[in-house]
C-alpha cells in the first residue's frame, strides 16, 4: 500500500484543479462579452478570452506534471 | 404507473444483456481460438495466449439492448447512444484486424460523436459545482466533438491490465446512474443498463487472468458509449470525474511521449517484468509515463495488486463523482 496514498492525493490534486479550471473557464471567461467599444474590440476580446483559457489549461498541466515528475523520480531513486 | 412500466422495460432489457453478452463472449472465445486469434500476455512471467478482440460480443450486445430499448421507448437519445457506439466500435475492429496507426484512430473518432450532433440529442447548459450553469451553443457542439474521441481513448489506454478497462469503466458508470436517478431520467438510466451488465459479465471472462481481451473494438465501444450517455444524459462533470485516473493515465502518456502513438510502438516499455512475474517500474527517463509505472516506482507488485491499486484508485474518483453529483443533482430529489 506503499504508493497508493500519494496516487490518491494525486487524483484528489487534479480534481480540484478540474473542477476550479474548467468551472473558471466555462462559466466566467466563455460568457464575456465584448468588452470594448471600438471596431475591432471583438476580435481582442476573442484573443484575451483564448489567452487565459491556454493560460489556465497549461497551469493545470504544468502543476500535473511537476507533481508527477518529483513523485516518480522520488521513487525511482528509491528503487 | 410510469415507474412501473420503466422497471418492466429495465427488466427486459436486463435480461437480454445478460443472456447476450453472456453467450456471444463463450461463443467468441471459441471461434478466436479456432481461428489462433490470440495474443500474448505480457505482463505473464510464463508465456500465455489469450483470446482477442472481445469487442464484437460487446458490440452485438449493447446493439441488442439497445435496439430492445428504442422499441419500448422511441427516444432518439437511444438511436444516438447506438450509432456513437457502433461507429467507435466499428473503427476498432478495424484497428483489430488491420493497425490504423497512432494519428489514424483519433482522427477517425472524430466520426462517432458525428450522430449526437445531427440527432441534437444534447441540452448545451453546461452544469458546473459552485459555479452554475452555463448556455453554450457554438462550443458545446465542438466540445462533444472533441469529448467522444478522448473518453474512448482513455478507456483503450487504461486497457494495460487483466480486467483494468472493464472494471475500471464499471465502476466510473456508477455515478452516471446516480447522477442520472436524481436527475429523474429514467430513459437515460434504462440506456445505461446494458452497459453496466455487459462490463459485469464480459468482467468474469476478462479479469486476472483473463480468458478474451476486449481489444480496440472493445475499449472503443466502450469508451464512446460511456462518453454519449454522459453527455445525453447531462452529466458531463460527473463523468470526467469518475473517469479522472484513466483521464491522468492518458494525460501523462501523451505528455511524456509527446505524439499520438500505439503502445506496442514504444522503444522503451514503462514496466519490466521480472522473471517471477514481478512487474517493476523502468528507470530510464525517456519511458512513458503511465499509472502502472506510478504505482510500481520504488514499490514493484505483481499484476494483481497492481489491478487492486487501480481498482482502488476508480472507486475513489467515482467516489468523488457521487459527492459531486449529489451536491449538483441532490436538491431535486
Amino acid at each position: 500500500m506503499k504508493n497508493i496514498f500519494p496516487l490518491l492525493g494525486l487524483v484528489f490534486i487534479s480534481f480540484v484543479l478540474v473542477l476550479l479550471i474548467f468551472g473558471i473557464i466555462f462559466t466566467i471567461i466563455v460568457p464575456i462579452n465584448n468588452l470594448f467599444q471600438f471596431r475591432l474590440g471583438n476580435i481582442i476580446t476573442g484573443i484575451l478570452k483564448t489567452s487565459m483559457v491556454v493560460i489556465l489549461c497549461m497551469t493545470w498541466i504544468y502543476a500535473i506534471n511537476r507533481i508527477t515528475k518529483f513523485y516518480l523520480d522520488d521513487r525511482l531513486k528509491n528503487q | 404507473m410510469i415507474i412501473n412500466s420503466y422497471f418492466n422495460i429495465g427488466l427486459v432489457i436486463s435480461v437480454i444483456t445478460c443472456i447476450s453478452i453472456f453467450i456471444c463472449t463463450k461463443f467468441l472465445i471459441s471461434i478466436l481460438w479456432k481461428f489462433k486469434s490470440i495474443v500474448l500476455d505480457y505482463h505473464k512471467s510464463k508465456k500465455s495466449f489469450v483470446a482477442h478482440p472481445g469487442g464484437p460480443s460487446i458490440i452485438i450486445t449493447i446493439l441488442i439492448a439497445e435496439i430492445v430499448l428504442y422499441y419500448f421507448t422511441n427516444e432518439l437519445k437511444i438511436i444516438a447512444i447506438i450509432l456513437t457506439t457502433i461507429i467507435a466500435g466499428t473503427i476498432g475492429l478495424i484497428d483489430d484486424l488491420k493497425n490504423l496507426g497512432g494519428y489514424w484512430k483519433p482522427i477517425l473518432l472524430l466520426l462517432s460523436p458525428i450522430p449526437i450532433i445531427f440527432l441534437d440529442v444534447y441540452n448545451p447548459n453546461l452544469l458546473f459545482p459552485l459555479f452554475g450553469a452555463v448556455h453554450m451553443t457554438i462550443i458545446y457542439p465542438v466540445l462533444i466533438l472533441i469529448a467522444i474521441p478522448i473518453t474512448s481513448n482513455t478507456i483503450n489506454t487504461i486497457d494495460v491490465l487483466n480486467g483494468v478497462s472493464s472494471g475500471f469503466t464499471l465502476v466510473a458508470a456508477i455515478p452516471l446512474v446516480f447522477a442520472l436517478l436524481l436527475k429523474g431520467d429514467w430513459i437515460m438510466v434504462l440506456a445505461t443498463i446494458p452497459l453496466i451488465l455487459t462490463l459485469t459479465i464480459f468482467l468474469h471472462y476478462h479479469k486476472y487472468p483473463s480468458k478474451i481481451f476486449h481489444g480496440d473494438s472493445g475499449t472503443l465501444s466502450i469508451g464512446a458509449m460511456y462518453g454519449a450517455i454522459a453527455i445525453i444524459g447531462g452529466v458531463e462533470i460527473i463523468g470526467v470525474i469518475a473517469l479522472l485516473p484513466a483521464i491522468l493515465n492518458s494525460f501523462f502518456f501523451l505528455a511524456s511521449v509527446k505524439r499520438f502513438t500505439e503502445h506496442k510502438l514504444i522503444k522503451i516499455r514503462p514496466t519490466i517484468v521480472l522473471p517471477d512475474g514481478i512487474i517493476t517500474a523502468e528507470k530510464d527517463h525517456r519511458a512513458p509515463i503511465t499509472l502502472v509505472r506510478l504505482i510500481v516506482a520504488g514499490n514493484p507488485s505483481n499484476e494483481k495488486t497492481i489491478i487492486k491499486y487501480m481498482m482502488i484508485l476508480a472507486i475513489f474518483s467515482s467516489f468523488l463523482a457521487i459527492i459531486v453529483s449529489l451536491a449538483m443533482f441532490g436538491v431535486a430529489i
